[in-house]
């Protein structure tokens, strides 16, 4: 099969992706296989540019395509029901991300109104006027962003679905090599901390979470193992949210610590020994207000992919439950590839991406 | 069809579009009563066999996954056999036969009435 072609498929399955429900592999992949018969019956046998742009014109607008099987309603308020379901989920993951945010935030030690945040006014008149004023905002931003799409291409993904479409990344499948990285990552810092000479670096306050964190990176390392061999599945979805939710414990006690190397080692003429960095410390005295401020920042970091982690986590889990998917299934993996890589993977490996590899049954 | 437009034309087509809404469920069991059959299959069979319901990709697939997921009429496998393009195989379930019994019962009982109710119209 030709390559072009195959694309213009896969373009047009990335804009019905948009109005779908987050788990509709399946559909998406039975929609491509339609789309390659009806191009393949319409070319006499050959997969064509001409006999593709045709399949696909028979197969109609993406959203309506897509509203079809999701069953949602015509209009939701004043918002276009298509756009409802994107929308939701766009602002869902501004939602956790900004709770992860306020988690890592709060562990910090940051409040949000020392960054200049204003505080609520006017209670709650301000209610009805910023519901208004965001409703009548989105409406605008759609109208203007449907204006610009007016000319593209029936396989072209418009503007206004590139920008609904910006939050549903982050519930795509963890890939296989990301899982892979869970593992050789995990296990090589649970080593790494729990050699003798490494301990010897760190302040005597942050031995006792060594142990710890080097358990958290080991179990990090078969939640990777697990994801590897299952792919996404609420047992593993579960793990994850549980291991999350310890990570942020930990931070607790880690922005506790402050920074917690003290020692570094140094190899002068092929000779190891301990510098010691409190030396410097007479030498600059900023030194230990920059460690702490890295200390931190790296602590926040923690907090706020964690929470973020936690939070992606239930949402899929309730999300598979309402689908009767049950705790354990052999679930699919996202590509972990930018786009344009995902591309040329297939131009080089002639393969599809194991993001339009459907379940095994359902 | 022929038609042009008023109120005629309009009741028409809303009676069709009911008409047809009801028969879909039908015909889509009756295709799978032959055999299992997946999606592509299923539309193809039914918009060269029942060319007056005009039931496209549109409707079809929609209408299976209601037929399997809510309503349990149906179960569903994927066919790997070729791997470009993996097909998702629909069966008829127990509880599918059934209502396809029951469904063609009644339309039978219904075309008789129907033919017989139509046939003394057209004598008028």
């Amino acid at each position: 099969m030709s390559e072009e072609p195959l694309e213009m498929i896969e373009k047009y399955l990335e804009r019905v992706r948009v109005y779908l429900p987050i788990d509709s592999q399946d559909t998406l992949t039975e929609i491509r296989t339609h789309l390659i018969e009806e191009a393949q019956s319409l070319g006499q046998g050959k997969l064509t540019r001409g006999s593709v742009m045709l399949a696909i014109e028979r197969f109609g607008d993406p959203k309506e395509a897509a509203n079809a099987y999701a069953g949602t309603g015509k209009k939701v308020g004043i918002i276009p029901a298509e756009y409802m379901l994107p929308a939701g989920r766009m602002v869902m993951a501004l939602v956790a991300l900004a709770i992860a945010f306020g988690i890592g935030a709060y562990f910090v030690g940051i409040s949000l109104s020392t960054w200049g945040f204003p505080t609520i006014e006017n209670w709650p008149f301000s209610i009805p006027v910023m519901v208004v004023f965001w409703v009548g905002l989105a409406v605008l931003v759609i109208g203007v962003l449907s204006f610009l799409d007016r000319y593209k291409a029936p396989t072209e993904k418009t503007v206004l679905e590139g920008v609904l479409g910006a939050g549903s990344d982050v519930f795509t499948p963890k890939s296989r090599l990301d899982a892979v990285a869970d593992i050789v990552f995990g296990l090589f810092f649970a080593v790494i901390l729990l050699l003798p000479q490494i301990q010897l670096c760190f302040i005597p306050a942050f031995l006792p979470v060594l142990g710890v964190l080097a358990f958290l990176m080991a179990v990090g390392a078969a939640k990777g193992y697990l994801f590897f061999k299952a792919g996404e599945n609420n047992a593993n979805l579960l793990l994850e949210a549980i291991l999350s939710a310890v990570w942020i414990v930990v931070c607790m006690v880690l922005v506790t610590t402050g920074w917690p190397i003290v020692n570094v080692w140094n190899n002068t003429n092929g000779v190891w020994s301990l510098f010691d960095m409190t030396s410097l410390y007479g030498q600059i005295p900023f030194l230990p207000l920059v460690f702490n401020g890295v200390w931190t920042f790296i602590v926040f970091i923690i907090a706020v992919t964690s929470s973020w982690q936690l939070v992606i986590s239930g949402m899929k889990i309730s999300m598979y439950m309402k689908a009767g998917k049950g705790w354990w299934w052999q679930g699919t993996w996202g590509s972990g590839l930018h786009s344009g890589w995902k591309k040329w993977s297939r131009r080089l490996l002639g393969r599809q991406s194991d993001d339009s590899a459907p379940k095994q049954s359902s | 069809m022929s038609g042009g437009s008023g109120p005629a034309r309009e009741e028409f087509e809303r009676w069709s579009t009911e008409v047809k809404k009801g028969a879909a469920a039908l015909a889509i069991l009756a295709v799978l009563e032959e055999g299992p059959a997946y999606g592509y299959e299923i539309v193809k069979r039914l918009s060269d066999k029942v060319t007056f319901l005009q039931l496209e990709q549109g409707t079809v697939y929609p209408l299976l996954r209601r037929l399997e997921k809510e309503r349990k009429l149906l179960s569903s496998e994927w066919d790997y056999a070729d791997p470009t393009k993996p097909k998702k195989y629909y069966r008829l379930e127990d509880e599918g036969k059934r209502a396809l019994r029951m469904m063609t019962e009644t339309w039978s009982v219904l075309t008789n009435e129907m033919k017989e109710l139509l046939g003394r119209v057209d004598s008028q």
